[in-house]
């Protein structure tokens, strides 16, 4: 069903491996240059900034098309709903038209199309069946069309959107809350499954990562719609004593249980998503408990990751070779280092460190301007 | 064909040794897993904890434990913190500089922030400063110095948002600048970075900081002239139009693509901005983006084929 064959997915993708063996001194120029011949696709590609501007341009021309056309042909606003699903059909085959006629692969227009056709879908959605928008049907359709747009594109984000909409869907049902997040769950459950399944089939090899992503994703949404005390502003919790106190449970079972998930499948996405599961279950313990946090909480909180890090790192390190069952801390190759130079650079729009916020401010301190480290604040 | 498959025809056409396809094969499988950047993570968070922490605790028991007990800590922990990274450290070199140890770039972090707080606190009890504006330029100041002499970008952009403070500006894309002066500033700042990024990198100092200061210095001065053409000001609208075009021309001869996309959106948004303004009728809002869109994503696919290949 995907419109790019298989082998063009890994090609590309073994190419990109190829490129960090390079930087990372793992294989000669002369390999490299053996090996990206065997590599080549007859697919276009542009590099990552071009493609976010073709992206761009190319959803804000769809749209602004469709909206002139609205205007036009329907003055009191009665044919919006067919001009919009004519526009999401139509959006989608000239995708598909450009993909085959062009040959291009994540060149920003194409994705631009098919995103603007499951966008305008949902619009379509959402007015098809009522006089009013139904956000009910317009997530509905949102997650139906996103799921398309993934299967027969491959995009990722389409997948991931699918499984968000699909929960906004359950959420918007009216039902109690114990209700909908029980539903969500199982729903949740059952993606991280199936993705977990598809991705078990693939060895790390397209559409391994793709589902990996997928399964991630759905953990983390389990966890979401779970910990009561951080979806608050996304659906008030019932007062059920037994579900409140299951969730509790439930926030430290699931990190621990992803971990573990994590650690034994090697899986990078579950391990990060699950460290900061684990963070957020920590941070949320006392509010869960209804006690009260203390200032130096954050400071116990701080040298625990520390120590963890450290302690962690050493162990590892104290095994055979650097190693332990293949976990090793240091650096393997060049990408985990530009990884963390952009991290670097990207604390620049880090303001401060985090303030403390679980507890009204105290009579003197400040918020603070751009930078300075927390110290344009006031003690 | 698999990734591994790829691999063992490599071996088998002599293209790599029997030692590089168990090297590869292992990274592969993920039989070989690093977990540098989780760990690396683990510590970063940790240390801002530990600084919010610290911040909520002083200033919470600020009567009970007195300035001079919270002087002593904040010092000692300073010491021992820059104590530590200047004993470690390796010597000065123009060139990049690896960490000498694991923790060691997030020990000096650590060190910089305590310093930032140790300054803020004086300058609360004591007002020792000129108000905070000479605090904040001072704290740039050693940050900027530290970052260069032990080669840390954690503390490079600490310092550049500081120095951001100091000039009263806010990384913001909706807010943030509201008034000339602070559109000034944000110019000034902008092309104070562009100034001295250039400078160092022609010096050959440190020139893996130089995308850094070049991000940094023409989002500052984009985004100032973007608001100012919201704002209404046709003045603001030429400059960003001629920044724009300048953007995208040294993008492309310098192959940094991240420019080229700067430009042409702020550009076009504020020429939109204007557009729209100015003509107050839906329709030819939507032509006009309809059209124009379409030049530009037409010219965007040329420069796209012409230059912009997956790996730049």
């Amino acid at each position: 069903m995907t419109i790019y064959s298989r082998d063009d997915e890994r090609s590309i993708r073994v190419e990109r491996l190829v490129r960090d063996w390079r930087k990372s001194g793992l294989i000669t120029e002369e390999q490299r240059d053996r090996m990206l011949p065997d590599l080549k696709v007859d697919l276009r590609r542009t590099n990552l900034f071009l493609r976010i501007a073709l992206f761009v341009f190319g959803y804000v021309i769809v749209n602004a098309a469709v909206g002139l056309i609205a205007i036009n042909v329907d003055t009191n606003g009665a044919a919006m709903k067919w001009v919009t699903s004519i526009a999401a059909i139509g959006s989608f085959f000239a995708a598909q038209w450009i993909i085959s006629q062009y040959r291009v692969y994540r060149f920003g227009v194409e994705e631009a199309l098919a995103v603007a056709a499951a966008t305008l879908f949902m619009i379509a959605g959402a007015m098809l069946f009522f006089r009013n928008f139904s956000t009910l049907y317009a997530f509905g359709a949102g997650a139906i069309a996103a799921f398309v747009v993934f299967r027969r594109f491959g995009y990722v984000y389409a997948g991931v959107a699918a499984i968000a909409l699909a929960t906004c869907f359950i959420f918007d049902l009216e039902e109690s809350d114990t209700f909908r997040r029980l539903f969500s769950a199982i729903l949740l459950l059952t993606v991280f499954f199936f993705s977990r399944e598809r991705r078990q089939d693939h060895e790390w090899d397209f559409p391994a990562d793709t589902y990996a992503i997928l399964e991630t994703v759905a953990w983390g949404g389990l966890y979401f719609v779970t910990n009561l005390k951080i979806t608050t502003w996304f659906s008030l919790p019932d007062e059920v004593p037994v579900f409140y106190w299951s969730t509790y449970a439930l926030i430290w079972i699931l990190p621990i249980a992803g971990l573990w998930f994590a650690i034994r499948d090697r899986h990078r996405w579950m391990l990060d998503l699950n460290i900061v599961l684990a963070i957020v279950t920590l941070s949320t313990n006392k509010p869960y408990l209804g006690a009260a946090q203390k200032p130096w909480d954050p400071i116990l909180f701080g040298v625990m990751l520390i120590v963890v890090s450290l302690g962690l790192r050493r162990w590892i390190a104290g095994g055979a070779n650097g190693s332990r069952r293949g976990f090793v801390a240091h650096r393997l190759l060049e990408s985990e280092k530009a990884k963390l130079s952009l991290a670097g650079t990207a604390t620049v729009l880090v303001p401060s460190a985090p303030a403390p916020h679980s507890q009204p401010s105290p009579e003197i301190g400040g918020g603070g301007r751009s930078g300075g480290a927390g110290a344009s604040g006031k003690f | 064909m698999t990734t591994i498959e790829r691999l063992d025809g490599w071996k088998a056409s002599g293209v790599i040794n029997e030692e590089q396809h168990a090297l590869l094969s292992s990274y592969v499988r993920h039989e070989r897993f690093s977990i540098f950047v989780e760990l690396s993570a683990l510590l970063y968070l940790g240390v801002l904890s530990i600084i919010a922490g610290l911040t909520w605790t002083f200033r919470d028991y600020i009567d009970r434990l007195g300035d001079v007990a919270i002087l002593s800590i904040l010092l000692i922990l300073m010491t021992v913190a820059f104590g530590y990274c200047f004993i470690k450290t390796r010597p000065y070199s123009n060139d990049e500089v690896e960490s000498p140890t694991f923790a060691f770039d997030y020990v000096l972090y650590f060190a910089c922030l305590v310093f930032s707080s140790t300054l803020a606190f004086i300058q609360t009890r004591f007002t020792v400063f000129h108000g905070w504006d000479a605090h904040l330029l001072i704290a740039s100041l050693v940050f900027g110095a530290i970052a260069y002499r032990f080669d840390n970008r954690f503390v490079l952009s600490l310092a550049l948002s500081t120095l951001a403070g100091y000039l009263g500006l806010r990384f913001d894309l909706f807010d943030g600048l509201e008034d000339d002066q602070l559109r000034i500033m944000a110019m000034l700042y902008g092309a104070f970075l562009l100034g001295i990024g250039w400078l160092l990198h022609r010096s050959r100092i440190k020139r893996h900081f130089f995308d850094v200061f070049l991000q940094l210095g023409a989002n500052a001065i984009l985004l100032a002239n973007a608001h100012g053409t919201i704002d209404g000001s046709n003045l603001y609208l030429l400059v960003l139009l001629l920044l724009s075009g300048a953007s995208i021309a040294l993008g492309l001869r310098y192959r940094r693509f991240a420019f080229v996309l700067y430009g042409t959106l702020y550009g076009y948004f504020g020429l939109t901005v204007r557009v729209l303004d100015l003509a107050r009728s839906a329709t030819f809002g939507l032509l006009w983006l309809v059209v124009t869109g379409t030049v530009v994503l037409l010219t965007l696919v040329v420069v796209a084929r012409r230059f912009g290949r997956d790996e730049e």
